[in-house]
Order: structure tokens, then sequence, then C-alpha cells
């Protein structure tokens, strides 16, 4: 599932939260660097959709995956635990985008970890994280199909991390 | 279906050198109708999600003699399932019996020098390397697995139930998924192996 960049190079992601009958907005503009969040109510949304059909493949990645996963392991995830996995993904997501992407996948695991591979150039850089290690996250960077050294430890590291294999190659 | 006896161990069959297939290709298969991901590689979910607990000594079969109709054998007699020298004398399994097709399986497949012999190096000082080794099955003599030689424990993963604490198995699970969606392709070209390659001649 892709965070779309659109022709303008302008990403945009929802994340849904149907408890709350709104919606955040992520929205990252490459061309100024700026990260944006804007919260709607379900109206406001629904208009937004219906001004906007381009933004309709964007609605609900989170909630898609978590269908998908609910499908294929006849599981159930909990609100709390969507909600929890939501916070997450927003929480990171704006880390991530502010390393100016050119996409984003993103897959949530059997194990309710979020994965996500960010690319860049020739670079896709992978990152998983588990759900109850709150700082720990792991990375692998490649350029080329060539792997760096993998990376464990916070975002702040990892953040650090990813900004020198940009740099050393 | 009739089982293809060319997939099963034989007198004058070898041990396959890992080397020496180096360029081929080895194959698993899904469940997953999709396996692309939208930025045009490998969905995790095809490859190493839900199969957690057998990515310890992943198996997988090298493409060539064994094609995707043989890759749709399901083995539902556990006798078929264990380990076996290259040449042992097996009877075929039996249809209904000991295995069944699974028509809607569909096939990822990785370049074995792609993976075989790959350093994992973390930041913490964790070291673990990727082998590729041949293993035949009763069922199936093509028969691969891919396993994580810890280089600390001097022991593979798979081989330790008490060095696989959760640190380590999240590393390299973390690393199957991504080496694989990194470097595993979704069709590959038909091609014949040599038969000195698998054969004593």
């Amino acid at each position: 599932m892709i965070l779309n960049p659109t022709q303008n190079r302008v990403t945009k992601q929802t994340y849904l939260d149907n408890r709350l009958d709104s919606a955040g907005i992520i929205y990252h503009d490459f061309s100024n660097k700026n990260v944006n969040t804007e919260f709607l109510n379900s109206g406001l949304l629904k208009d937004k959709i219906r001004r906007n059909p381009v933004d309709v493949s964007l609605f609900n990645i989170l909630d898609d995956n978590l269908i998908s996963l609910v499908e294929k392991y006849n599981e159930n995830i909990s609100g709390e635990t969507k909600r929890y996995i939501g916070n997450r993904f927003v929480k990171y997501l704006l880390r991530f985008l502010s390393i100016s992407p050119d996409y984003i996948d993103f897959e949530l695991t059997s194990e309710d970890s979020l994965f996500f591979s960010l690319h860049r150039d020739d670079f896709v850089i992978d990152i998983e994280i588990f759900n109850d290690d709150f700082d720990e996250l792991f990375c692998a960077v490649y350029k080329d199909g060539i792997k760096d050294e993998s990376y464990i430890g916070n975002i702040d590291g990892l953040m650090i991390h990813i900004n020198q294999c940009f740099l050393s190659k | 279906m009739i089982y293809p006896e060319k997939i099963l161990p034989q007198a004058n069959r070898i041990k396959i050198n890992t080397i020496s297939v180096g360029d081929f290709y080895l194959t698993r298969h899904t469940k997953e109708k999709n396996l692309l991901s939208s930025d045009g590689m490998l969905s995790i979910k095809a490859v190493a999600i839900g199969a957690e607990k057998i990515l310890p000594d992943y198996s997988s079969s090298l493409f060539g003699i064994f094609k995707s109709e043989e890759g749709k054998i399901k083995i539902i007699n556990d006798k078929y399932l264990g380990y076996c020298k290259p040449d042992e004398n097996v009877t075929a399994p039996a249809p209904g019996v000991d295995y069944v097709l699974e028509s809607e399986r569909n096939f990822w497949y990785v370049r074995i020098d792609d993976i075989h012999n790959t350093l994992i190096k973390y930041n913490d000082g964790f070291e673990a390397v990727c082998e590729v080794i041949h293993t035949p099955m009763l069922w199936n003599f093509w028969h691969f697995s891919v396993r994580w030689f810890i280089t600390e424990h001097n022991c593979y993963w798979y081989e330790k139930k008490d060095m696989d604490t959760k640190k380590i198995r999240r590393k390299l699970i973390f690393e199957i998924r991504s080496l694989l969606r990194n470097k595993a392709v979704t069709q590959c070209c038909d091609y014949n192996l040599s038969d000195d390659v698998y054969q004593s001649l």
C-alpha cells in the first residue's frame, strides 16, 4: 500500500478513527518540506472526498491493512489495539516524512508490527516497529540493491542513521 | 496427477553444492493473490508474514526440474516430511492419501546468490549469515533450506531454542522480510539444470 506521491509531489495520508468519528489527515508537501496535520469530522471528510476523488484511494490505508489481516488470520483485533497501532503509525510516519521520501509502502504484520518501506532516489529503507517495544526500531538501508549495516535503536538514532547513509553514498 | 518421480530422491543423485547453483532460483509458494506491493516490490505478506514459526529453517525448492506444477503438491502424510539422503529409495506418494494438489497457489522466486552468504551486521555488534543449503526430503529431492548462522553463538538459529530471544528473533525476522522483499521476484525464466549438478555420472 502506497502513500502516493501525487504528480505535484504532495503526499497525503489519512488516519481514520471511527470511534471519534473524525479523521486526521497528514500532508507532506515536498516543494516546501512542510508536514501538516488537519482533523476533520465525518461530514467535512465526506465532503472533501466528494470534491477530490483522487484522494479517495489514500483514505483508510490503515483500516484496509487491519481488515486484510483479520481476513487472513481470522483473528480479532480489538479497537484498543487498532487505536494503539494507528497512533504509532501516525507518530512514526510524521518522522519518516521528514526525510522527503519519493513514496512509502506500508504493511502490518501478523504480529501487529508496522513495516514501512521508504523510497528515495536509489535508496530503499525498510523499517519495522514492533508493538510492545516503544522505542526500538529495526532498519535496513539498501542503495541500488546493496545493503548497509542494519540499525536497531530509537527513532532519533534511526533518523541520524538514515541521514548518515544518505551522506555516505 | 501422478506423482512426478523426477522430484523424488533416487539412485545416483548427490547433494547439490550451493555454489554450483548460485545463478539459479529458489521458489516458494504462497496463497496470496497479490504478490506485489504498489511500489513494485514483493509484498511481505506473500513471503514472510504468518510464516514466523518456520523462518528459522525456511523451506524452499530449487526451480528448474521442480517447477510450479510440482509446487502445488501439498504433502498430507507426515512420513514424507523428513530429511533424507539424496539417493534414498522412496516409494512415490499416493494421490489423496499422501498428497493433494493446491491449485490456487502462487509462487515467488529468489536468486540463490542474492541471499546466500549475505552477512547481516547490526550497530550493536550482532552478526548473522544467511545460508542456502540443499536439504533433500523424502517427498522432494529439490528441497533447500534458508538458514541463519549466528556468529556470536557459533550455531544456526533453528538449532538452539534457548538462543531464540525476542531480540535475536526479531532481528532475524526483520532481516528475512527485508531481504526477500528487496531480492525476491514474481517471475522466473524456464531453465534446465546440468545433470552433473545433481547426479553422479
